[in-house]
């Protein structure tokens, strides 16, 4: 076993494996067939209050909760990394309510949870992506009303949508949704794909994985079923762009990853990292194991 | 007269369910939610005891899916004491004759001629459909002399080919004409002794034969 | 060579002790106990029970001590406490006829049955700080049974009889709108997500455990104008109700308890109703323990959001259903305000790529200007 994976232990006493009750469990279950069998919408559900604040991930968690069992392992990553805070409380909670071994490697897990980023490395059939979801509704920020939104994904009419992007292009000359970019699931519905970057919208097309969604505060579940077309919302003339660095990663090399900004001094200077903290190790790891190989890979990760 | 037997003769058995409560539902949730999201690919259950004609796998998916909020229409030939009585036991689901309300139905796959009052969800509300618990007597990729589909969309690479011993023409009819504009509709999960299999609305089916 | 940044697992470690030396604060002072919170700070349990929707002191006396005084932070752990607790039963109505009243007060009439009972109060207090009180424990305190009942009237009126709405009184009179049963199962928002356009009983149970700032200034801003009203403080009433439930195996109610609560029913501006008649309408509020303030909000609010019942135009902030009821929830606020804390470093990296992108543009295109 690696440093990376921490084998399983018990369950805290007292407490129901992973926390939630059966008959909630039962509910989110019921849920979540619902979302995969109508790619992209928002199922509602009786979301509780978790021992974590809402907005910290307390949807992510409840998915993961009535998902999770005895023979998982787990990983839990926020902004790509395994180690920062909200993570690690995350991770420690499982541990905690489940004893299932856990990981930082992406490709040992069969549950990933995950807030704002899709691992580096592609992910595989029976792997469960479990996304932390803030606000579930991509129309939201255009119409609060749930009364109104609700009426717009039953009749497809999602005209506010492209006017609000072609404003942004008539202003900037570009879409200026960088993060949180909206998708056509299953040439139907108009969906969030959670704050992840618009770098990250092209993994969820035709993914052998299952990908969950979870809002707890707003109590809604949604889904993408393995081999489901996901399309960035654009249009012919200005299409879906990513985004590109001219720097790479300072500690790995790569220059195909989302890189994060890091601040090094007062007078600016700055370095830029890998996001996803797992995938810079593994590449880290295997120059270690072909130097050689690894200056001519720079620039051609796979 | 025997004076020990109180019982009537005839009082229906409770027979035992999953075993280990948590971790049978969560892996027969696992075993639905794999079925439901890849369309045709047949999941099999470990636990084997049934309740009468309802099959293992379809007394899982009972335990697993309904409690105290959903409701349950029995077609006629599983409305049985014994069925009743432990379904009832096991997960304390609502029973209702009215198929218009019903969250769940399980009916025979063979025998199920009339589908149309079942709901099929609203645009606004889509996930208030219900959800066929249908029972056959075989299933595998490809059986000779059964039903064949080809099965493509969401959750299919490319193609998935299934077999089904039997479904009624009014099933066949359903799964080939979609009569419902998405994303209404009704969703499947076919069981056959200790198997499993699932065809969500959004599933397109392709009749190969028909037996 | 940049060095990634870890140990979060022991940043939060430590983070925790120094909460915990926060919370006891200097040593050379007695540690608060639950008990002396539960007694001594009752207002603050009272609106711990309300908005944490649990009713019992000694555990949120509890939270408290927990949170040292962050009284949100006390109900969101009572809330996530009652998300472990099983349901056994559901109870019968409270029957608020039957309180046995501790205060009882009506601004719509001078003197009626039951009498102007003040009871314990704040409301004739002078606000001056009281220094004494600064003494730690060796001012002789009041002896509570030798106080009388604080009450208004000129006859004296037993406590131990069941004192009747003031609401019931005018409905005899025909002058205001009735409540009726309508014998249909309430809501349950703790169970089922929530839906628009809502339902009373919904909108009432999630108003009990709105945050009684929010409800306040709503409800204030239908005094002011937004939505107003014409509110009169019909009745508000504080005591002890019986707790029942009829358990199917017995088929008869038992009585599990007594918990004490406050009510308010305000008497609203009248309208003609669709029989021809002209009535007063009304709106109600309802707390665990001591809350009038929040009752009281909570009934000016319940009127505005009834606004489609009178044909009334929803166009003040207090009438607007979505925007209240999805607001007034102070876990679910604190929740995601307090969630601008985590790292967003990634979306803002996103920004910020697009931002410069943008800025480059708009400078090379400056550059092709001068040419």
């Amino acid at each position: 076993m690696s440093d990376q994976t921490v084998h399983a232990s018990k369950v805290r006493d007292g407490y129901n494996f992973a926390y939630l009750d059966e008959q909630t469990k039962r509910m989110i279950r019921r849920a979540l067939l619902k979302a995969v069998a109508i790619p992209g919408y928002q199922v509602p559900f009786g979301g509780r209050e978790m021992p974590m604040p809402y907005g910290w991930g307390t949807g992510g968690m409840q998915v993961t909760a009535a998902v999770i069992g005895e023979q998982d392992v787990l990983k839990v990553i926020d902004q790509g990394a395994d180690d920062t805070t909200n993570a690690v409380s995350i991770r420690a909670f499982f541990t905690d309510l489940t004893g299932v071994e856990t990981t930082e490697k992406t490709e040992e897990a069969s549950i990933i949870q995950t807030r704002h980023r899709i691992p580096e490395k592609p992910l595989k059939e029976d792997q469960i992506l479990i996304y932390q979801v803030p606000i579930p509704d991509p129309l939201r920020f255009i119409e609060p009303s749930e009364v109104e939104t609700r009426k717009m994904h039953a009749l497809e009419d999602y005209g506010v949508m492209h006017i609000k992007l072609y404003e942004d292009i008539a202003q900037y000359g570009h879409i200026s949704t960088a993060y949180a970019y909206p998708v056509l699931v299953n040439n139907r519905y108009v969906m969030d794909p959670s704050p992840i970057p618009k770098f990250d919208n092209p993994k969820m097309d035709r993914s052998p994985a299952l990908q969950l969604f979870g809002a707890g505060r707003e109590k809604r579940i949604y889904a993408v079923p393995p081999y489901t077309d996901v399309k960035s919302l654009d249009f012919d003339d200005y299409p879906f762009e990513v985004q590109t660095w001219e720097e790479h990663c300072v500690i790995c090399g790569s220059s195909n990853s989302f890189l994060d900004e890091v601040i090094l001094d007062d007078q600016g200077h700055r370095s830029f990292i890998c996001s996803d903290t797992d995938y810079c190790r593994g590449r880290v790891e295997s120059q270690a194991e072909s130097p050689v190989a690894s200056n001519s890979d720079r620039g051609v990760d796979k | 007269m025997d004076k020990a037997s109180s019982q009537p003769v005839n009082a229906p058995e409770l027979v035992t369910g999953f075993t280990d409560q948590v971790a049978n539902a969560q892996q027969t949730f696992r075993l639905l939610l794999k079925a439901m999201s890849e369309p045709g690919v047949i999941q099999h259950i470990t636990e084997d005891k049934g309740v009468l004609i309802l099959s293992p796998a379809a007394f899982a998916a009972c335990q697993m899916l309904l409690d105290q909020s959903t409701s349950l229409w029995l077609a006629p030939e599983f409305d049985l004491p014994g069925i009743r009585k432990n379904l009832a036991f096991h997960t304390g689901t609502k029973f209702t004759g009215n198929r218009v309300e019903a969250n769940f139905a399980l009916c025979t796959a063979e025998t199920l001629l009339d589908l149309s009052l079942f709901s099929r969800g609203s645009a606004e509300y889509p996930e208030t459909n219900c959800t066929m618990l249908l029972q056959t007597a075989q299933l595998g990729n490809e059986i000779s002399g059964a039903i064949k589909l080809r099965l493509s969309g969401p959750g299919i690479s490319s193609t998935h080919l299934l077999s089904i011993n039997t479904l009624s023409a009014a099933v066949l009819d359903y799964l080939q004409k979609r009569p419902d504009p998405f994303p209404l509709g009704l969703d499947l999960i076919i069981t056959a002794g200790c198997s499993m299999v699932c065809i969500p609305r959004t599933t397109h089916v392709e009749v190969l034969s028909c037996m | 060579m940049y060095v990634a940044v870890k140990g979060g697992e022991k940043a939060i470690r430590n983070a925790h002790d120094l909460l915990a030396k926060r919370r006891r604060g200097d040593t050379q002072h007695a540690e608060v106990t639950v008990p002396q919170i539960e007694q001594q700070l009752s207002f603050a349990v009272d609106r711990v029970m309300t908005e944490g929707s649990v009713y019992d002191r000694e555990l949120a006396a509890l939270a408290i001590k927990q949170s040292a005084g962050d009284l949100v932070e006390a109900i969101f752990l009572l809330r996530a406490y009652r998300t472990t607790l099983s349901r056994f039963y559901t109870s019968e109505p409270l029957d608020t006829a039957n309180m046995r009243v501790d205060r009882r007060i009506s601004a719509t009439y001078k003197d009626l049955p039951g009498g102007q009972v003040l009871g314990s109060t704040f409301d004739y207090t002078h606000r001056l700080l009281d220094f004494k009180l600064l003494a730690e424990g060796e001012v002789e305190g009041v002896e509570v049974s030798g106080v009388g009942t604080a009450q208004l009237s000129s006859d004296e009126i037993s406590l131990s009889e069941p004192v009747p709405h003031v609401m019931d009184l005018l409905e005899q009179e025909n002058l205001i709108v009735t409540e009726t049963d309508q014998q249909k199962t309430p809501s349950d928002i703790t169970q089922d997500p929530p839906t628009y356009p809502s339902n009373r009983s919904a909108r009432l149970q999630s108003l009990v455990r709105g945050d009684e700032g929010f409800l306040l200034a709503l409800g204030y801003s239908t005094q002011r104008g937004y939505g107003r009203n014409h509110p009169f403080a019909g009745e508000i009433r504080i005591g002890e109700v019986d707790v029942s439930i009829l358990p199917d195996e017995l088929g008869f109610a038992v009585d599990i308890g007594t918990i004490e609560i406050s009510e308010c029913e305000m008497v609203n501006g009248f309208t003609r109703q669709s029989d021809g008649e002209v009535r007063f309408t009304r709106g109600y509020g309802l707390g665990f323990g001591q809350s009038e303030r929040k009752t009281m909000s909570m009934a000016l609010l319940d009127r505005a959001l009834q606004a489609d019942d009178y044909d009334e135009e929803r166009s003040s902030p207090a009438q607007q259903e979505e925007f209240v009821l999805s607001h007034c929830d102070n876990v679910e606020a604190a929740g995601f305000v307090s969630h601008l804390k985590l790292p967003h470093y990634v979306d803002f990296q996103s920004e910020l790529e697009l931002l410069r992108r943008l800025r480059k543009e708009s400078q090379s295109n400056d550059c092709e200007g001068e040419v």
